[in-house]
């Protein structure tokens, strides 16, 4: 049961954004910028950095949102985002985005937890300040979304086809509009 | 107590502390706010530290710009210092 009256039928953070519209839109204009605008790094390895924080913060929701949409910008490698959720160092994906989840789990525990060395070595794999500086706020902004979600106490449905349609609507048009209708 | 508990993660609010909100007057609007401010901090901080910022420990500069703050909100304040295109 959410903790305040939030609208029916509408799971997860969608819930959140349809009662308070004015905090909607720059949350959603940050997702967008953040995981699907034009970057260096792709959306798929973006979708996996926010997929992985939210399973380290243990928010069901946002990690199965993200991990569809990761799996939609991958095409067939599904088994990726799981790999990436239990066990990223020996997942199929770049030394590079292994540094970089190294650093995103460091902000998931707090700021002061990312280290040189783990800089030092995403920049040796080749990445670039802007990359660095998406993965920490990336992260970052994925322990505000996830605090939300959960901290609202908001419905979130466990049926995988809910979840398929979303990532595809992501993957597709980002976080501008909401990607599940009343 | 309920943003220490959403500080901690998002799991931790009980409806306890929700219900004493509200019998002390908390409408679903400010309960609703009360937690994202508290969420968009365990963001805002994250970044700010995560990044290694420079955080002069100079008392009086933060004062100065409490006032601002106070007085012209977040929004005017990064317009001193970003592009036209950081600012919409």
């Amino acid at each position: 049961m959410p903790h305040i009256s939030l609208p029916e039928g509408l799971p997860g953070i969608s819930s959140g954004f349809a009662f308070r519209p004015e905090t909607a839109k720059p949350m959603r204009e940050l997702a967008h910028v953040l995981l699907h605008e034009p970057n260096t790094l792709s959306p798929a390895e973006r979708e996996l950095i926010a997929t992985y924080v939210s399973s380290q913060n243990d928010c069901y929701f946002c990690q199965t949102s993200h991990g569809a949409a990761a799996a939609a910008h991958l095409g067939e490698n599904a088994d990726t985002v799981d790999q990436v959720k239990h066990n990223f160092l020996q997942a199929d994906i770049s030394g590079k985005l292994k540094a970089l989840l190294v650093i995103a789990g460091q902000v998931q525990r707090g700021g002061k937890y990312v280290s040189p060395k783990s800089v030092e070595e995403a920049r040796k794999l080749g990445a670039t300040d802007l990359e660095i500086h998406d993965t920490v706020l990336i992260a970052a902004a994925f322990c505000m979304y996830n605090r939300y979600v959960d901290g609202l106490a908001t419905w979130q449905p466990h049926d995988p086809a809910i979840y398929d349609k979303m990532g595809t609507h992501l993957a597709a048009h980002g976080y501008l509009t909401p990607s599940v209708k009343p | 107590m309920i943003a220490g508990q959403v500080q901690k993660g998002g799991k931790y609010v009980t409806s306890k502390a929700v219900a004493d909100a509200k019998e002390a007057g908390a409408t679903d609007i400010e309960i609703h706010d009360t937690v994202l401010i508290a969420a968009a901090f365990c963001m805002f901080n994250r970044y700010v530290d995560g990044l290694g910022t420079t955080q002069p420990r100079d008392e009086a500069m933060y004062r100065e710009r409490g006032k601002r703050i106070a007085r012209d909100g977040y929004a005017a304040i990064s317009k001193e210092y970003l592009s036209p295109a950081g600012t919409r």
